[in-house]
This record gives C-alpha cells, sequence and structure tokens, in this order.
C-alpha cells in the first residue's frame, strides 16, 4: 500500500517535471517568435550588460530614457546587470544582444562554436590595465612588473598572460595572486597590482585617495576592442533591420553620452539615480562622472571614430585585434568574429551618425 | 566469500556510474538547456581520447587533476588525523569536548566559502591554505563518527579492563579503537568527497594549476569539453576513492571486526 502511494507520488512528479520542461522549450520559442511579430515595429530588446550598471553604459541609459530605442522602430528595451557569461547569455537567447570585448567573444568562438559576431565596439581601446599604488606597486612599464605580487580575476586571467607574453615578460618572474575585483587587497598592500579598468576601479582607488598608477593593455602591445556589441548570426541574417535599428539608437545614445560635460553628467546622473540606484554599495556621484568622461575621452572618441563615426572599427583595427587575440592564444579570421555589415550600412543611409 | 568482498565495491561503481550516466542524459536532454553549454558523455570521450588534440587534452585535464588529487590528500589526511585526534582526546577528558565543540560548530556552520578569505590571510594560499580549508570539510562528520563509535564501548567490557587495573588509556587502547573500528571507517568513506569537496574549494583561493581552478578558467574561457571533462574526472576519482575506502574497510572488518572469523 505504501510502496503503490509512494509509486503514484514519483509518477506525479515525473509528469509535473516533464510538463514543466515541456512549459520551458514553449516559453523558449514562444518568446523568440514574439520578438518578431511584436505590435511595437521591430521587436522588444534585451541587452546583456558586462557589468554591474554604472556609467559605463552611459549610452544605453541615455538612449532608453530619451526615446531612442523607440524612435529607431524597436519596442521596450531590457537590460540585464552582468558579470555574467555574455556570450551564453546572447548566444541561448536569453538576451538579444550583448557587451563583451573580443577575446571573451572570440574565446567563445573558436572553444564552443558559438554562432556569434562582434558588429560594433563602444569601446576602441580596452580598458584593462595594472593599477598600481605610487607609493607602493608603481608599476609604469611592463618591466616594473618583474618580481610584483598581482592580483588577478580567474576570468582575466589567459588575458592577464597574454599581456606578460606580449610583452616578453616571463610568467614565472610575476607571483599572481587569485583576486576578485574587490580593490580592498590593493589598497591595503596585500599586492601590489591589479588588473583594473582604467575606467572603473581605477578612479574607484584614486577617489579613496590614493594616488595611482595605470598600465594600460591597449598601449602596451595589447589592443583590442571591449564593450563591444555582441549577437547572434541568425538576429544577423534573420533580422537586419532589427540589428540597424538597435545599432542606430546605440550611437545616438552614446554620442549623447559624450557630448561634454554636460553629456557626462546626464550619463551618470542615470546611473546613479534611475537605472543603478539599487546597487549596493551606491554608486557615487563624482566617480560616476568621472567615469563617464574618461571612458569618452580615452576609448569611445579616438582619431579613428572622429574620421569614419563611433561604434566603427577600422581595418587596421580589426588586423590588430587580431593580433592581440593571436598572442593570447586564441586563432580566429577577421570574418568569423566580426561582421561590420549592418553598421557600414546604417552608417551609409544615416551619414549623420557618424558626424 | 573472497569474491564478494571484492565484488561489492566493484559493484558499487558500476551501479553508481550507471545511475549518473543515466541521470546526465536525462538531465541535458529533459531540460532542454542549450546544447551550446551542455555536453553528453559521448563529447566527454571524444575530448579526452578520438579527438585529434585528445591527447594534449588529457594532459591538461589530468594535470590539473593530479593537482587535485593531491589537495585531497592533504585535506583528508589533515581532517582525520584532527578529527581522531579530536574524538581521541574528547571521549578520555569530557572537559575537552564543552572546550572545542563549540569551536568546531563555529567552523563548520559558517559556510567555508565565507571562511576562505579570513583563511587565506592567515594560512596565505599554499599548503596549508588546502590543507586547512580541505580539513575542515573532512573533520566535523568524521569527529562525531569517530568520538561516537569510541563511545559505544560497553560498561561490562569497560569494567573488566579496569578490575584488571586498566587505566582509562587501557580501555581505549585495548576496547574502544577496536569497537570504533566501523565508525572510524564509515568516517574514511564519507570524507573522501569531502576532502575532494573542500580541495576544489581551497582551490579557487590557490594559485596552481588545479581543478579548481581549472573549472574556472574553462568556464571564462567557454572551453565547455574541457569543463565537462573535468567534472567527470573528478567525479570518477570520487567514486574510486570511495569504493576504495569500502574495499579496505571490509578487509579490515573481515579480520578486526565483530564478526572476524564467522564467515
Amino acid at each position: 500500500m505504501n510502496q503503490s502511494i509512494r509509486r503514484g507520488t514519483t509518477a506525479r512528479v515525473a509528469a509535473v517535471l516533464s510538463a514543466a520542461a515541456l512549459a520551458l522549450s514553449a516559453c523558449g520559442s514562444s518568446s523568440d517568435s514574439a520578438d518578431e511579430s511584436s505590435g511595437d515595429g521591430l521587436g522588444d530588446v534585451t541587452v546583456q550588460f558586462s557589468w554591474i550598471k554604472n556609467a559605463e553604459f552611459a549610452g544605453e541609459f541615455i538612449a532608453d530614457s530619451a526615446g531612442y530605442y523607440k524612435d529607431a522602430g524597436l519596442g521596450k528595451a531590457t537590460f540585464l546587470a552582468g558579470p555574467v557569461a555574455q556570450e551564453e547569455i546572447v548566444a541561448t537567447g536569453k538576451a538579444d544582444f550583448g557587451l563583451s570585448n573580443a577575446v571573451s567573444t572570440a574565446s567563445a568562438i573558436t572553444n564552443s562554436d558559438f554562432p556569434l559576431k562582434i558588429i560594433g565596439a563602444t569601446y576602441q581601446k580596452n580598458p584593462f590595465s595594472i593599477l598600481s599604488l605610487a607609493d607602493q606597486g608603481n608599476i609604469k612599464t611592463p618591466q616594473d612588473l618583474i618580481g610584483k605580487k598581482i592580483g588577478v580575476q580567474d576570468p582575466n586571467l589567459s588575458l592577464f598572460k597574454a599581456f606578460l607574453a606580449a610583452n616578453d615578460i616571463d610568467e614565472k618572474d610575476v607571483e599572481i595572486v587569485p583576486n576578485g575585483f574587490d580593490v580592498a587587497p590593493l589598497e591595503d598592500k596585500q599586492i601590489d597590482g591589479l588588473v583594473a579598468y582604467v575606467t572603473n576601479e581605477s578612479l574607484l582607488v584614486k577617489s579613496h585617495g590614493f594616488d595611482t598608477v595605470d598600465l594600460s593593455f591597449a598601449d602596451n602591445n595589447l589592443p583590442f576592442v571591449a564593450e563591444s556589441i555582441i549577437t547572434t548570426d541568425e538576429t544577423l541574417e534573420k533580422k537586419p533591420d532589427y540589428v540597424k535599428a538597435f545599432l542606430e539608437a546605440e550611437i545616438r545614445g552614446w554620442k549623447d553620452a559624450c557630448d561634454g560635460e554636460a553629456g557626462y553628467e546626464k550619463g551618470a546622473k542615470l546611473a546613479v539615480d534611475t537605472y543603478g540606484k539599487d546597487i549596493d554599495p551606491p554608486l557615487e556621484l563624482d566617480k560616476e562622472i568621472a567615469q563617464a568622461k574618461q571612458q569618452c575621452e580615452l576609448l569611445v572618441n579616438t582619431d579613428e571614430t572622429a574620421k569614419n563615426g563611433i561604434f566603427t572599427i577600422s581595418d587596421d583595427l580589426v588586423q590588430a585585434n587580431l593580433t592581440s587575440l593571436k598572442a593570447a592564444g586564441i586563432d580566429i579570421s577577421a570574418d568569423d568574429l566580426f561582421d561590420l555589415e549592418p553598421l557600414t550600412e546604417l552608417l551609409k543611409e544615416k551619414p549623420e551618425l557618424a558626424k | 566469500m573472497r569474491v564478494l568482498t571484492v565484488a561489492r565495491p566493484l559493484l558499487t561503481i558500476l551501479v553508481v556510474l550507471a545511475a549518473t550516466i543515466g541521470a546526465w542524459y536525462a538531465l541535458v536532454t529533459l531540460t532542454g538547456v542549450s546544447d551550446l553549454t551542455t555536453r553528453l558523455p559521448q563529447d566527454v570521450i571524444a575530448y579526452l581520447f578520438t579527438e585529434d588534440d585528445a591527447a594534449a587534452n588529457r594532459a591538461e585535464v589530468l594535470s590539473a587533476l593530479g593537482q587535485t588529487v593531491i589537495d585531497a590528500g592533504i585535506g583528508f589526511v589533515a581532517g582525520l588525523t584532527a578529527a581522531f585526534v579530536l574524538a581521541t582526546v574528547m571521549v578520555l577528558w569530557s572537559g575537552v569536548e564543552a572546550a572545542t565543540m563549540p569551536v568546531v560548530m563555529i567552523v563548520r556552520t559558517v559556510p567555508l566559502v565565507a571562511l576562505a578569505p579570513i583563511i587565506t590571510l592567515l594560512f596565505g594560499n599554499g599548503f596549508w591554505c588546502v590543507a586547512v580549508m580541505s580539513g575542515i570539510v573532512v573533520l566535523f562528520p568524521a569527529l562525531v563518527n569517530i568520538a561516537y563509535g569510541l563511545r559505544s564501548v560497553t560498561p561490562q567490557m569497560h569494567d573488566v579492563v579496569t578490575v584488571y587495573g586498566g587505566s582509562s588509556w587501557d580501555v581505549m587502547r585495548r576496547v574502544a579503537f577496536p569497537t570504533a573500528l566501523p565508525s572510524i571507517f564509515a568516517a574514511i568513506r564519507i570524507s573522501v568527497p569531502g576532502a575532494i569537496t573542500g580541495a576544489l574549494i581551497a582551490e579557487y583561493f590557490t594559485t596552481t594549476d588545479s581543478v579548481g581552478k581549472a573549472v574556472n578558467q574553462a568556464l571564462a574561457l567557454y572551453q565547455y569539453d574541457k569543463l565537462w571533462s573535468l567534472v567527470v574526472v573528478v567525479t570518477l576519482v570520487s567514486v574510486i576513492g570511495y569504493a576504495l575506502a569500502q574495499l579496505a574497510e571490509t578487509f579490515v572488518l573481515a579480520r578486526y571486526g565483530r564478526n572476524a572469523g564467522r564467515a
């Protein structure tokens, strides 16, 4: 008797589970089709960020609040905070677009055949750096790394090793210490340097009253694009207009975000007061403004984007990316990593975006 | 009887493997998770044995596994030794139990990942970090088991030793240890997966190439073949370790256990 009751329960649990699985898969396919047939023109858009919702995404916040996504014919925009595996989220359809960097995306494509492409880049140069304190590590050149204790986050380990290789420094000469994204070990002088973002941790430590030194990866033989926009091959093939509409809204948002002091402040305020208001510990407005300014001056706007428009990736830059990737042990062709066709077409149709 | 003693752990391995592989197929196919990130047993076999780069892949996975086995070994020995000594002392002097148990409970109740930064601060991120973290996972269940075994000496046996002028240490040595053998082996068996868990957590905070480290990096680089292979080999080692402990238990208890010589 007891036995049969239990068996009955098991059968029911199994039935519920398989029903749930069916429902889940049904959800997956229905949301896909909803994207295409939504009443809001080209459909809703979900964007996976690479980091918490701070001023790093000033352009996206402005594009949303100023209605640029809607203007371009898109529906509701949803932003997902990182850090996560952006490539996985986008490739499995949990987001339509993602912001990542060339190394990460190229890894996903070469190591696991992810059907993804980079379609434009917010940051022309990657913001990675070795952050140190002037009175401790004082790491100004790659040679200064020798004999130092450097905090490296696991996800950035291969990148850090590529940086060493690109500068002919033997891994054995540097002491690598596992570290999170926390800057405390650096400030407490337990480590001499930390893999960081010039636009983020560097400014954060500076705002705590420390005299900081940055050793930029991009300026020391490891240039590659970052906050690069990724989407799937399927989206590119089936919904070219959707892709172009998204790029248009993004470019408009970022042009506003980098439009002088007023733009920096607008983006930073949106991050602090609206999109990132739930972040704990709370974002600091001054630091966010400094970040918004730094990223525009250092990473978004370059001589090339002045000529070709922001988000563009020149042929030279594509080649420089591939060279860096090779240094990181990733062998990939330009066509397998980049698809700049929609962006080129968009800028041809609407040349005012490139100005 | 001999055949049976060897056959039982072997059978355990086979049953566990069959069940795991069955559950693996079922989970991957029923949940409908994207096949971009999931791998099936044949993918792991291809990665480790039949692909062009199989030899290189195998070398990478095995070198990481080797380090993890060493790390788990350190934790296993450290945790069991500590548990054995503590249990013995606790049973001999009951005051010790009142003094040590709260500390053990604290160490055990606070999640290891939360304690880890403190442990790395105190012990650095080398050998001692691994020994302490992996040891903590092993210590508590082993301690409770072994102490229980040592206490299960019957009053009659206790009296026999004391009547002949034996001290409480004699009771311990001549009666309690043999009586506790089944509990000690139970402790050893559950310590195998515990030590591996502890080692994997500790490796997250250390620098050497190991499974704990490699899993994180493989995840960051989207090397899902490698990731699944690492999970598979470390699980296999855990199952084999458990079976070996079971085998040792069967042999030792056949000789020294309660039913020794009766078979």
